[in-house]
């Protein structure tokens, strides 16, 4: 493993600055959190960073904060633990969705250091990348999954890299239609969350819209409306320690047995956390029934552009939808 | 689960090696030879290591390298492995072709079994790469063709029971099939035809496979879990369920114990065996204070350590307690027989008796037997298998020590069960890399995922071995793999023919 330096930052600024003066002097800087993901990649020699900076110093920024006023809704700090996250009695009760897919996140170890930003930001556990083949994601030219072993890839939005985005919290989020506070040499942006993450065919080497200088610091959640419910189901391999086989995020606002307004976002299937925007315009106004659900699942697979090796996610994933919907609208 | 690791320290001419492994006495000629030096000059030291699994029982190339460059060095020298240079770098279960064809009368009587099989050994043959189960079922005319061939995959070595569990899936998948195909229940096929004596002529010892069948069927209560129609569940998540059954070598043969008595009623027990996970140390304490007569406490032991230890067999082939632990009886009783002629020790004298003992079975086949019942469930919408109930039933002989053996037991059938629905090294097909090295992406089990198992044992004494005891560590892991995916062709009706039995090989077949 290569060795590198430590930096405790005190503010975002002076993190920014940090990272900005180590690449100014031709060093390579990450921003560190809980560091589960990027002392990996640093042990596989994927990145080979000379200077972290530590985020984890810097004060307050692992709170959930509830806002009021016009802006009603939550903040949580980026450097929030994944096991704090799913904890929190807010989160939990209101945001049920973002509690169940932080607790479904690797192992408890893993959660009590993992924090959210770097679980958004956490780089694609494709096989090919994490074993330092010379790929897209690693520099490359060539998506080996391509024409390789696919079995976890995309079936959606693949190409010229098939990978699928590997956070479980980004799907929940997603769902949830947050926004996502960045900071950088320019100062701050907010950034909604259908624009955060990007598709290969837009930048292949990366995930989301962070430059190499910005810093994931936030992340701003819309008040629940009334009637709203919410669930996050993710299909793994084991019981434990996986990322999503397939996921999905469901967030209803109920009326009664009418669903007003549904949002649902796939994980597991796509380079980007995977909304699916004309089957939440079928829920809506509707009462889920068994056959509307099926029909929904049915329309959730249009377009689904299958590998070699990956057809099965097709069923699976209406499968997932299907059921998880059901249930959810069923909840009383 | 410690990986690969090894000090290696010269003192001149002279060699220390403190490493894992299998056995003291293996390792010390095997690196002398290798070394060109006399074995006298090797000590190899094991007090305590993280598990054996199979391949340590030869010196690993892991010493060979850190000797090499301790010499070179001129200082000691420790070599680790990461987790991912000890997936690529150390040796796991050779992957199988099996083909079968089974000739069978009306009866249901098996009249033919052939089997052309392909062991993939890796770029270098390390070991066999046998393919055992054909000598499960009685039949007249068999023909076994395996063919070891190399390939450009990792080097493939002994790993718990190392022809056994995917030989067995493989037969036992067949046997399962024909038994459906002649519309028999699985059981009363299995007890019709399983072997009675071994390859039609041998006897063995003992013979209790008909009463490990029997007792488990009823037990698991396997004609309610059993659907005759395979698949027959209504609704998407179905259950069903499937039985194997094994009869596993337990051989006899050489090993040595020491047993010193001192003024102060100390017994200390001097063997060559290290302890790869099962409690060893402990068995051979136990044994010794069986045969001694007195209280465990009164037992010291010293073990793992060729200059202070007399030869060991070798931890390897579940034979410890059967080997070393009768040497442990014989070296008691030798010791005992001093004490009767001489009196008890005095002053600083001390009274030692040795024994290393070769016993034979005089025509007679040893075997330990046992047969597993499954009931899975497997959602037919989402792909996913589950073992629901696990039952396990065992002759090994006398159980010497309760729970570790229910614990040999149940670890073995979990081992059973990953094999069956979840580990895998998966390599790219194109550049032969591969890309699930370690515990992350090889899926092995965590302990959400080891369902509830239920141990029986029928004990047996057939006259050999220490106090009856048979072997039991591997064995455990040999019927496991196909009770599992028997049972996963009851619930879904589809024969699945690939290890494991993942998801995507599910909804595939269900497709």
């Amino acid at each position: 493993m290569k060795t590198f330096a430590n930096a405790n930052a005190h503010d975002l600024q002076q993190a920014v600055t940090l990272v900005q003066q180590t690449r100014q002097d031709g060093r390579a800087a990450s921003f560190v959190g809980g560091g589960s993901d990027l002392l990996a990649l640093v042990k596989e020699r994927i990145v080979a960073p000379d200077v972290l900076v530590n985020l984890k110093t810097i004060k307050g920024l692992d709170q959930v904060t509830l806002t009021g006023g016009d802006a009603t809704g939550m903040t949580i700090g980026g450097l929030i633990t994944l096991d704090a996250l799913s904890r929190h009695p807010v989160v939990r009760r209101q945001y049920a969705v973002l509690a169940e897919a932080a607790e479904t996140v690797a192992t408890p170890q893993i959660r009590n250091v993992g924090t959210l930003a770097g679980n958004v930001c956490q780089r694609p556990w494709c096989w090919y990348f994490r074993n330092g083949f010379p790929c897209l994601k690693n520099g490359g030219n060539t998506c080996f999954s391509a024409a390789g072993e696919n079995q976890f890839h995309a079936i959606f939005g693949g190409g010229p890299s098939h990978i699928v985005h590997p956070s479980d919290t980004a799907v929940a989020l997603v769902a949830l239609d947050a926004r996502f506070r960045v900071v950088g040499p320019t100062g701050e942006r907010v950034v909604p969350a259908a624009e955060f993450f990007i598709l290969p065919q837009q930048d292949a080497r990366r995930e989301n819209v962070l430059g190499p200088e910005e810093a994931l610091a936030e992340i701003q959640v819309p008040s629940a409306r009334p009637g709203t419910r919410s669930t996050y189901h993710k299909v793994m391999d084991r019981e434990a320690w996986t990322h999503a086989v397939v996921s999905t995020a469901i967030v209803l606002e109920m009326d009664k047995q009418i669903c007003r307004n549904a949002r649902i976002v796939l994980g597991g299937v796509a380079p980007i956390p995977w909304r699916l925007p004309h089957v939440e315009r079928m829920l809506a106004g509707q009462r889920i029934t068994e056959t509307l659900a099926a029909k929904a699942a049915e329309a959730a697979l249009e377009g689904a552009k299958p590998l070699a090796r990956n057809a099965y996610k097709v069923p699976l994933t209406r499968g997932v939808i299907h059921r998880t919907l059901l249930a959810l609208a069923a909840r009383t | 689960m410690e990986p690969r690791t090894c000090i290696a320290a010269w003192d001149a001419d002279k060699l220390t090696l403190y490493t894992p492994t299998q056995g003291i006495s293996n390792c010390r000629t095997d690196t002398a030879r290798d070394l060109g030096i006399p074995p006298e000059t090797v000590h190899v030291i094991c007090h305590y290591m993280g598990g054996g699994f199979g391949n340590k029982n030869q010196n690993q190339d892991a010493d060979l390298i850190t000797a090499m460059l301790a010499k070179e060095a001129g200082a000691p020298v420790k070599l680790e492995f990461t987790r991912k240079d000890d997936f690529i770098g150390v040796h796991g279960r050779w992957p199988t072709i099996q083909y079968y064809k089974v000739g069978v009368s009306r009866d249901g009587t098996i009249k033919a079994i052939q089997l052309r099989g392909y062991s993939g050994m890796g770029p270098y043959r390390k070991n066999t790469g046998a393919i055992a189960g054909i000598e499960l079922y009685q039949c007249p005319n068999i023909e076994s063709l395996v063919y070891p061939v190399y390939t450009n995959k990792t080097v493939s070595g002994n790993f718990r029971g190392p022809e056994y569990p995917q030989g067995f899936f493989g037969i036992e998948s067949m046997m399962d099939d024909v038994a459906y195909k002649l519309g028999m229940d699985p059981v009363d096929f299995v007890l019709k035809n399983m072997t009675r004596k071994y390859r039609d002529e041998m006897p063995y010892t003992n013979y209790s496979l008909d009463d490990c069948i029997r007792r488990g069927a009823e037990v698991f209560e396997w004609k309610k879990r059993w659907h005759p129609q395979p698949g027959s569940d209504r609704g998407p998540i179905k259950r069903g369920a499937g039985m194997a059954f094994m009869a596993f070598r337990s051989a006899l043969g050489r090993s040595s114990a020491v047993v010193r008595l001192n003024t102060k009623g100390q017994y200390t027990l001097f063997v060559g065996v290290t302890d790869v996970g099962p409690g060893a140390k402990t068995t051979m304490a136990m044994i010794a204070a069986e045969a001694l007569g007195v209280p465990l406490s009164k037992i010291e032991i010293v073990s793992g350590d060729t200059d202070r230890c007399p030869y060991s067999v070798g931890e390897s082939g579940s034979r410890t307690t059967i080997q070393t632990g009768y040497a442990v009886i014989q070296a008691a009783e030798a010791l005992k027989l001093q004490i009767a002629e001489k009196g008890l020790p005095k002053g600083d004298d001390v009274r030692v008796g040795s024994a290393t003992p070769n016993p034979t079975l005089e025509g007679k086949v040893r075997a330990a037997f046992g047969a597993h019942f499954v009931e899975v469930e497997v959602d037919t919408q989402l792909g996913r298998a589950r073992v629901l109930k696990y039952l396990a039933v065992h002759d090994c002989g006398r159980i010497m020590n309760p729970l570790t053996a229910t614990s040999q037991i149940k670890g073995g059938a979990t081992m059973g069960i990953g094999m069956a629905l979840h580990e895998d090294l998966l390599y790219d097909r194109r550049t032969g890399q591969p890309l699930t090295a370690g515990f992350y992406g090889a899926r092995l089990l965590t302990h959400r995922d080891a369902p509830e198992i239920e141990v029986i044992f029928i004990e047996s004494d057939d006259g050999y071995g220490p106090y009856g005891a048979k072997s039991m560590g591997e064995s455990s892991k040999v019927p496991a793999v196909a009770a599992v995916a028997n049972a996963v062709f009851n619930a879904i009706g589809r024969r699945m023919r690939d290890l494991p039995i993942t998801r995507d090989k599910i909804l595939g077949a269900l497709a």
